[in-house]
């Protein structure tokens, strides 16, 4: 099966599911030439960046432990992109989210991480 | 049996221009003063390239802020202050890590300077739009909007679109890009640096050129700016079509 396409079916699950619960949805897939964003979105006035990780069981670990320091770094490089592309949002506070998903459960990680500055990006 | 010292000399320049920095160490032990003196300068002279490829270095403070986007732009005008001519604006693009010895505001070089760097600039850019406001449009709105006219224009030729745009501390009005006012900009970003050389360089040859058709205010030496020169001339012969009718009304 297409595992890019398992991911995103999933990714679809969790925008509509976030937005129930009061999540206005600002972008999909934001990319940038660092990386991409899987949900950007605004929870009350904070701005939340969500990574969506899925896993068919915890074989190799739970989905939430997929996001590590590099991945952390890229996330917040790109929403620094997304803020400079929208400087109406420069100023909310932010926060990192990570959308757990496990077959049919799945569980928002709130403030997963911190912002990540990181070295130098080639 | 040891090399005439003129021969070493001559073997450390093109070892420097090569690159060649080992060859060097061989004459290291030779002990006449002239070989010695000739090492020195040498040395010297790589101190001196290295202080140079880090204040380049430095340039790209503002563009490492921003490199998670794809086109980072420099944008920089000239011609602000002078008399007559239109007012000229450049936007570049360069890439990633670009390095242009001795780049720096273009006020701060030298005219050869200047030209060689004009050169080297576009066959290193990833875009270069340059942009102008007349003299018609400088007296119809005023400076600033014509200079703001001619920003714009120079960003909408770009062949590309840049994700921001780096300003020496200006925003730019209905522009739908993210700007950056970057106070002395042209000497802190190595992008704006670079606009404002090919800005400047572009007007300076318009200039030289508007001497042939409209001789006798020296416009090929002052620019169009007010040397004494200038306006003295403008007393004897008037003006010219392309003087600023509303810069001028007091000389007139």
């Amino acid at each position: 099966m297409n595992r890019r396409k398992v991911g995103s079916a999933y990714e679809n699950a969790v925008a509509a599911a976030l937005e129930n619960h009061g999540f206005r949805i600002l972008e999909r897939n934001f990319r940038c030439r660092i990386g991409e964003i899987d949900l950007i979105g605004l929870d009350g006035d904070c701005l939340v960046f969500v990574e969506v990780k899925y896993r068919k069981n915890q074989e190799r670990g739970w989905p939430e432990q997929a996001v590590g320091l590099h991945k952390q770094q890229v996330i917040s490089r790109t929403a620094d992109y997304f803020m400079v592309k929208h400087p109406e949002y420069r100023y909310y506070p932010i926060r990192f989210d990570v959308a757990a998903v496990m077959d049919t459960r799945w569980r928002l990680y709130k403030n997963a991480f911190e912002y990540q500055r990181g070295k130098r990006w080639n | 049996m040891a090399r005439k010292i003129s021969e070493i000399k001559e073997l450390l320049q093109q070892a420097f221009c090569d690159g060649n920095y080992q060859l060097a160490e061989a004459f290291r032990e030779d002990e006449r003063a002239g070989v010695q003196k000739a090492l020195q300068a040498f040395d010297k002279k790589i101190q001196k390239l290295e202080q140079e490829r880090q204040r380049v270095k430095a340039m790209h403070a503002y563009e490492e802020e921003y490199d998670m986007c794809e086109y980072i732009c420099g944008i920089d005008e000239v011609g602000r202050g002078p008399l007559a001519g239109p007012v000229v604006a450049a936007a570049v693009i360069l890439p990633k890590d670009c390095e242009i010895l001795y780049i720096n505001d273009s006020k701060k070089l030298s005219e050869k300077k200047r030209e060689e760097l004009f050169v080297e600039i576009q066959q290193k850019a990833v875009a270069i739009g340059i942009g102008m406001a007349s003299v018609e449009v400088i007296d119809e709105k005023n400076i600033l909007q014509a200079t703001y006219d001619a920003m714009r224009d120079a960003i909408h030729r770009l062949s590309v679109r840049p994700d921001v745009l780096l300003n020496d501390a200006v925003h730019i009005p209905m522009v739908d890009i993210p700007q950056v006012p970057i106070i002395k900009g042209d000497e802190k970003s190595i992008s704006i640096a670079a606009a404002s050389i090919i800005a400047k360089v572009t007007r300076d040859h318009m200039m030289v050129a508007y001497d042939d058709l409209y001789p006798g205010y020296d416009f090929a030496g002052n620019k169009g700016y007010g040397t004494q020169k200038h306006i003295a001339a403008i007393r004897e012969q008037g003006l010219c079509p392309i003087h600023r009718k509303t810069f001028v009304k007091n000389f007139v």
